[in-house]
């Protein structure tokens, strides 16, 4: 009797020490520290107003680093997808690529390559749904989901951009009424979408290039474009509406060069002897996530703000990884009801608000900053270098954005808090 | 043997974007056909399986004769047909000259489209026949539901079987007289507690070895 028991306690030890092992395995994440942050954009633009072409000269302008410490990565089927419609724009002997079709809705995925630790990774990925323009203004055929995609994909965008078409405002310019109908047909379109959201927004002017008969100064012109656009009363309400929490920006943006395309006998058509230079069409993308993390900015009320810098400062002195393991653990919990709470669900995601405290407190001090390097663990030395990249990248971001409002003052449409960090 | 072929089109005009034109008569819902006929680029042919059949399209480049004039829409971009046709009744076998076949229909639907715009309204096709061979459509039934484990049913075996091979060492004891050597205790690196009661009573996992301990009785 006495050896059963020993056996049932035996037993009973065992089954413990099991659970307890269990109990003790712990998931390892892979990847970077706190996951890449990633933000999903889509574009308002009726068809032929042309998003393709502006995803493609995005995607050629930062396919490589330049100057600007990182550059742009799609996976390769989208690779030669976007470098088939470059080629069929950029030769002057082909057509112009034939137009989105309803069957080639599809998000793109760039990701931000950029230096971390000497290995290059991607820091933040960034989704662009590329879609007929149709979608928006057309009753979708009966059985088909790709217009509940797109609305879902809009009310879900991290930033809307608004593509206002450069040809229609060039032919309201002519006095014609049915480019004129149009142009407020594409604004209807964006009001409707764009108002109820409180992401962060941006007007892309497209085909900048078929404007340049209206002032040889570029600021002048956009000034022009802008007196014609804030005079419908549309779209006026809705900078206005934005512009309450937010910097609203309108940025002209030619995706083929101010000498290779031109209107004439009703048609654009492409120059025999034209040059193709793509213009501007990178700084929509530019905007787009230093605005989300300026609109977080803004919209925190001043405790929270607070609260934010003081997790930052606080994030500075202690191990990034530990830092992590306090954002995810407490901080981004907290706050991302808050954010909810004033901006509306699902607007800025945990990554978003990561890559935001990234980017606060305090500027390193090189030699601080390189003892604590010396201290760190490995792992806590790649979430260091993790970090470093992304304010790299929002900095460079945000330099290339000066840079806009510097060389087009009036490219801003409104709102002028910048929060008092 | 013969099936039918319902011819379909997809295309854009100089003003409205991309559309189901001409439609399969048949059809109550045609969003399908849209989102499956893609341009082809360089392929001058291509097939998919669709739940209403075969879908079978080519891509036709408008001329100027065929579109009475500049064959390309308000942004300068050429105007492409998408035609084809969908096969509910096997694989086609001539899908070229059945595609022929239907380029000649659409141009005809795509001419009284770009003679109105606005006011088309998607026409209804009729069917084509055409040779096909059946396709043998396997029998699809659902995947047999996998055995949920359940962990208290399991333990609770584990525990019985395990006391009853206690019970059993225990008589083997008994009627051996104790002189074996006792079983080897479980490391902390259990990581099964298996029982073959004909043969073994207990096996666990000692330094990547599987160690048995076997009742005299039951040894040969």
């Amino acid at each position: 009797m006495g050896v059963v028991l020993v056996v049932l306690v035996l037993l009973l030890v065992v089954m413990l020490l099991v659970r307890r092992r269990r109990k003790r395995t712990v998931p390892v994440l892979a990847g970077p520290p706190g996951g890449i942050p990633a933000f999903r954009i889509v574009t308002l633009g009726l068809q032929g107003s042309g998003k393709t072409l502006l995803l493609t000269g995005i995607y050629r302008r930062l396919q490589t680093p330049g100057d600007r410490g990182f550059y742009l990565r799609v996976p390769h089927e989208q690779l030669i997808e976007l470098n088939r419609w470059y080629r069929k724009a950029a030769d002057v002997h082909e057509e112009w690529p034939r137009g989105t079709t309803r069957g080639e809705l599809r998000e793109f995925e760039f990701s931000v390559m950029a230096d971390v630790g000497g290995a290059t990774e991607p820091v933040v990925k960034l989704g662009y749904l590329e879609y007929p323009g149709e979608l928006l203004t057309d009753p979708d055929a009966p059985g088909s989901t790709a217009q509940a995609t797109l609305l879902q994909a809009i009310a879900g965008a991290d930033a809307l951009v608004g593509i206002i078409d450069g040809f229609r405002l060039l032919q309201a310019d002519q006095g014609d009424q049915r480019g004129a109908l149009m142009l407020e047909a594409s604004l209807d379109a964006m009001i409707n979408a764009m108002l109820p959201v409180r992401s962060p927004i941006v007007f892309v002017i497209t085909k900048w290039d078929l404007l340049d008969h209206l002032h040889p100064d570029e600021n002048e012109r956009l000034r022009i474009v802008r007196d014609r656009l804030m005079a419908t009363p549309g779209f006026a309400d809705l900078v206005k509406v934005h512009s309450a929490r937010r910097i609203v920006r309108l940025i002209p943006a030619t995706a083929v060069g101010h000498d290779f395309a031109v209107f004439s006998g009703g048609t654009v058509r492409k120059k025999p002897d034209g040059r193709f230079r793509p213009g501007n069409v990178e700084a929509a993308l530019s905007v787009v996530v230093p605005d989300i993390l300026r609109q977080t900015e803004l919209a925190l009320d001043r405790a929270t703000r607070a609260e934010l810098l003081a997790a930052a400062q606080r994030r500075m002195r202690m191990s990034p990884a530990e830092a992590l393991r306090t954002l995810g653990a407490h901080f981004t919990a907290r706050a991302a009801r808050v954010l909810a709470a004033a901006l509306g669900a699902g607007l800025v995601a945990e990554s978003g608000l990561a890559l935001l405290l990234d980017t606060l407190g305090p500027q390193d001090d090189p030699v601080e900053r390189a003892g604590r390097l010396a201290r760190l663990g490995e792992a806590d030395r790649l979430a260091e270098h993790y970090v470093q990249a992304r304010r790299r990248v929002v900095g460079e971001l945000q330099r290339q954005v000066a840079v806009l409002e510097a060389k087009l003052p009036v490219s801003r449409l409104g709102g002028d808090r910048w929060g008092d960090w | 043997m013969t099936g039918r072929a319902w011819p379909f089109l997809v295309a854009r005009g100089r003003r409205r974007g991309y559309s189901a034109l001409l439609v399969p008569g048949f059809l109550r819902e045609h969003g399908f056909l849209e989102a499956t006929a893609i341009p082809l680029d360089d392929a001058p042919s291509r097939a998919a399986a669709t739940p209403y059949g075969v879908l079978v399209w080519a891509e036709h480049a408008v001329t100027t004769a065929e579109a009475r004039g500049e064959p390309r829409d308000e942004y300068g971009r050429p105007l492409v047909l998408l035609h084809g046709f969908l096969c509910p009744d096997g694989d086609p076998v001539a899908a070229p000259a059945a595609l022929a076949r239907t380029r000649t229909i659409a141009l005809a639907t795509y001419d009284r489209f770009l003679a109105d715009e606005e006011g088309f309204r998607a026409e209804r096709s009729e069917p084509f026949t055409i040779e096909v061979a059946p396709v043998a459509r396997p029998r699809i039934s659902p995947p047999e539901e996998p055995a949920r484990p359940a962990r208290g049913l399991v333990w609770a075996g584990a525990g019985a079987i395990v006391v009853a091979g206690a019970v059993a060492a225990v008589v083997g004891f008994a009627s051996a007289g104790g002189d074996d050597a006792p079983p080897p205790p479980c490391p902390r690196d259990v990581v099964a507690l298996t029982v073959t009661p004909s043969a073994s009573v207990a096996t666990c996992l000692r330094d990547r070895t599987t160690v048995q301990w076997v009742p005299p009785f039951q040894r040969p």
